[in-house]
């Protein structure tokens, strides 16, 4: 159980703590220690002795990374970095799949009428696991490449690990972008303050006002999409699901940039419109970048790339999605959820090679609009099988979702609208936003430079908005069990 | 230099002051919560409000039955010719449980009435079934102090929400906002389509411009169903195991709260009424019987420890007087708050006699039987068929 979130009071005293400390401690080396130290505090309190797991996975690739860059012996240099992998991948695997494969090895020994069963483990999932290994990892796996010299203070090291913004969601963050900043004394300065907090708040009213409330509308219609026989309310389902875990998400990353940019740090963005993107490759540069940019870098081009041929290349696409998918959790959808997405990409790189992109090119503002709704009509569907755990309900959901079904939809709309009518305004809301700030293509940060008043006024109204528009329960961000 | 300074200043102070800003007039907004929610919100302020304007008056509590099949305008407007009477309040909350009336009985009994009139049924005692999860008597501006007797019974999240201080109970109260915008705007829409509440009727509105505004009318009624539940609504219900044994699946917390509420009450000389609300016969048929029989052993038990009157109206009406399981229509509301008003006469009648001999509080002979043969029932129910016959 999560205690200290973002959007929790306990994590504002906490904050205003460190910023006020910050302010205090004059010396970098204090002032990293102390980062430290409140980031190991953040987590202790969040995950208590799984705290253990993170100190495991920071002095081992500390020590490894060092090892590796001083050996010579290329056999050494491997051996080093394997056990880099099996130890950061090895702790995943058991925290993170062992009660999935269990389940999966016990389900074929029923249909195959066995008679040795194994108990289930039930290992609790350590908060935020997938995102420090993976951030570890990228700190020996460039060691490795000789991209990256290694730091020669586990301080900094710790400190670019533990670093409470991005501990338990992320952005992913890699070491040769992050660690050159820790050179510096951390300054507390009106700009990045300004910044800072123009981005926190936004976050967080992407996850109070608008993921919160939709998900009233989403948890609702996910409990039981059967109920509804036309295509309208899965169409709203997959529609509400996708604005849900993109104003949670991304709040959260922009929540992790904002704090950060605070005290003077930048972070990687995360997000960039996901749902303007135009083909599958393009969705994937723009949606949860640090990971896409992670598997594409440690994963799908050590497998090859494109660089081995055209089958090579579809097999390794395919290869790091269904990896990408089964790193947001141990189950049957998250597995096909990823060989979804690399199909996709797969499809899109197949109709490049066609030159039926060119096409759609040739077609001008039509064609740029008929890609963008392909391409969209396939990620909604694709959040459909990120939501559904029920293989029955998956199926009817994708059935009505694929083959239009316009049968009473009017009535479903009505009686949808009139029961939920408070979460879809708040879904309409945000797509408005979104095209808006689209099509004006400025950012927040650059809107509010302008003129100190619109900031504050901006703050103000955000505040009010996150005082009267909260729903009744808050919702735990979606990528923490992840 | 001098900009930089009134940067930094703006940069660093305007947040603190915004933030100070949107508070104020976030608690300044959401202090008078009257307004926000259903009467479970109102509950407690209008107890407040109550004690300190007529005392002597007759409460109806009980979970969504009292509050939908009680009309107190029809009960106050039929005793505007009959003297010694004390007007009637209906603070009946959806979902409302015994150990939630337990936790704020000091403050029932604060309000000083003559005479509260529970009302329940086997539902009434299942947490399954009721739940208030609004945690609303909490919302009130002191915090519930509950005695060691209700500390036991409460599990470790009920602690938590009664030990919480005023910025959080504020913040607590953020999830009536929305649906309280709502339901304006519901309403407000409602009207210009031309719909209105199906039980509001002329004598009503007229009443409610006759009597003083502000909280003290909104517990004359409420009436907020205003559609009759459909057929498949009805079996789903139907089909609910939980339904039908509510007795057997309700726990002794609630029990225990309802005696000590019973035995607090009491103990503050308030004339107090338990009625078994009416149930619909579809409802009632396919009750298990064990559930039922075990339901009105514990009432009989309670009523006779207290020495306090318990009317079994369960089957007293027919199933077109409901609109579903366990509310009744405008037709049956009316019936029974005329009954309500015979029997009011009589209880305060049967007080002054007593009250002017020796005895110091009356002593009411128990008329609940575990019998289903109980001459004292069925006579109840003979007489509200009559009722019902006058009105048709």
């Amino acid at each position: 159980m999560i205690k200290i979130i973002f959007n929790s009071f306990p994590f504002f005293f906490f904050f205003v703590t460190v910023l006020i400390m910050l302010l205090i401690i004059r010396y970098r080396k204090y002032q990293h220690i102390f980062i430290v130290l409140m980031s190991c505090y953040f987590y202790w309190y969040s995950s208590g002795s799984m705290i253990v797991l993170l100190f495991y996975s920071l002095i081992m690739d500390f020590y490894l990374g060092k090892l590796i860059y001083d050996t010579k012996d290329s056999k050494k240099r491997k051996f080093y970095f394997i056990v880099s992998l099996i130890g950061n991948l090895g702790l995943l695997f058991i925290f993170k799949y062992t009660n999935f494969l269990t389940e999966v090895f016990n389900y074929f020994m029923s249909l195959f009428h066995g008679t040795f069963f194994l108990p289930n483990p039930h290992i609790l999932l350590p908060i935020g696991i997938s995102f420090y290994t993976f951030c570890s990892l990228s700190y020996t796996f460039d060691i490795y490449r000789k991209e990256l010299k290694p730091i020669d203070s586990l301080v900094k090291y710790a400190f670019f690990i533990t670093f409470f913004p991005h501990l338990v969601a992320g952005p992913i963050l890699r070491a040769s972008r992050f660690l050159p900043q820790l050179r510096k004394k951390i300054r507390i300065i009106p700009k990045n303050f300004r910044d800072g907090l123009t981005n926190t708040v936004w976050g967080l009213v992407k996850k109070v006002v608008f993921a919160d409330n939709v998900a009233v509308f989403t948890n609702a219609y996910f409990s039981d999409p059967t109920v509804y026989s036309s295509s309208v309310p899965v169409f709203f389902g997959a529609l509400a699901f996708g604005i849900q875990i993109y104003c949670d998400f991304s709040g959260y990353s922009q929540m992790a940039i904002g704090l950060a940019q605070m005290m003077g740090i930048t972070l990687p963005i995360n997000f960039n419109k996901p749902y303007a993107a135009r083909n599958a490759s393009e969705f994937w540069n723009r949606w949860h970048i640090s990971l896409s940019s992670w598997l594409k870098d440690y994963l799908y081009i050590p497998l090859g790339g494109n660089r081995k041929g055209k089958i090579r290349t579809y097999v390794n696409v395919l290869l790091t999605m269904i990896i990408g998918g089964l790193w947001h959790g141990a189950s049957w959808n998250f597995l096909f959820w990823g060989l979804y997405q690399g199909i996709l990409l797969m499809v899109h790189k197949v109709s490049e090679a066609l030159h039926i992109t060119a096409l759609f090119d040739h077609l001008r503002g039509f064609g740029v609009f008929l890609g963008w709704a392909i391409t969209q009509f396939f990620v909604f569907l694709g959040w459909i099988i990120f939501r559904v755990y029920d293989i029955n309900v998956l199926f009817f959901c994708m059935k009505k979702f694929i083959f239009w079904d316009f049968t009473g939809s009017w009535t479903e709309f009505l009686t949808l609208f009139d029961k939920y009518n408070v979460p879809l305004l708040f879904l309409f809301g945000f797509i408005v936003i979104h095209v808006f700030t689209f099509f004006k293509g400025a950012s927040l940060e650059k809107a509010l430079q302008k003129d100190m008043f619109y900031w504050v006024l901006y703050l103000f109204i955000a505040c009010l908005a996150l005082y009267f528009l909260a729903p009744a329960q808050t919702v735990r961000f979606i990528y923490f069990q992840f | 230099m001098r900009e930089n300074k009134k940067t930094i200043i703006i940069v660093f102070v305007a947040p603190i002051v915004v933030l100070v800003l949107s508070t104020a007039i976030y608690m300044l907004f959401i202090s008078d919560f009257r307004g926000y929610d259903s009467t479970s919100t109102r509950f407690i302020h209008s107890l407040d409000f109550y004690e300190n304007s007529s005392p002597g008056s007759t409460f109806f509590i009980g979970d969504s039955q009292i509050r939908e099949d009680i009309n107190c305008n029809i009960i106050d407007s039929l005793h505007g010719v009959a003297a010694n009477y004390s007007p009637c309040f209906n603070l009946g909350i959806e979902g409302m449980s015994s150990l939630q009336y337990a936790l704020i009985q000091k403050k029932i009994i604060d309000a000083g009435p003559k005479h509260v009139i529970i009302g329940v049924s086997p539902l009434f005692f299942s947490e399954g079934i009721n739940s208030n999860k609004n945690l609303f008597f909490f919302m009130g501006e002191r915090r519930i102090m509950p005695d060691a007797t209700l500390n036991s019974l409460l599990n470790s999240d009920e602690k938590k929400s009664l030990t919480m201080n005023s910025y959080l109970r504020a913040l607590y109260k953020r999830r009536f906002i929305l649906p309280f915008y709502e339901s304006v705007i519901r309403s407000t829409l409602g009207k210009r389509s031309g719909q209105s509440l199906p039980d509001k009727n002329s004598a009503d509105d007229a009443y409610f411009s006759s009597t003083s505004s502000g909280v003290y009318s909104e517990f004359k009624s409420s009436f907020l169903y205003t559609n009759a539940q459909t057929e498949e609504e009805l079996q789903k219900k139907l089909d609910s195991p939980e339904l039908l044994s509510p007795f057997n699946n309700s726990n002794n917390r609630e029990r225990e709260s309802f005696d000590y509420l019973i035995s607090n009450l009491y103990n503050s000389s308030i004339i107090l009424t338990v009625v078994s609300m009416p149930l619909n016969p579809l409802l009632v048929e396919i009750l298990n019987e064990q559930s039922l029989s075990e339901y009105k052993s514990f009432l009989y038990h309670i009523c006779t420890k207290n020495q306090i009157e318990c009317i079994d109206l369960t089957s007293s009406f027919s199933q077109d007087q409901f609109i579903d399981l366990t509310h009744l229509n405008a037709e049956g509301r009316n019936s029974l708050s005329k009954y309500f008003f015979e029997k009011l006469i009589t209880i305060e009648e049967n007080f002054s006699a007593l009250t002017s001999s020796p005895s110091t509080f009356p002593t009411l002979i128990p008329r609940f039987s575990e019998s289903a043969d109980n001459p004292v029932l069925n006579s109840t129910q003979d007489y509200i068929l009559e009722i019902i016959e006058t009105i048709k």
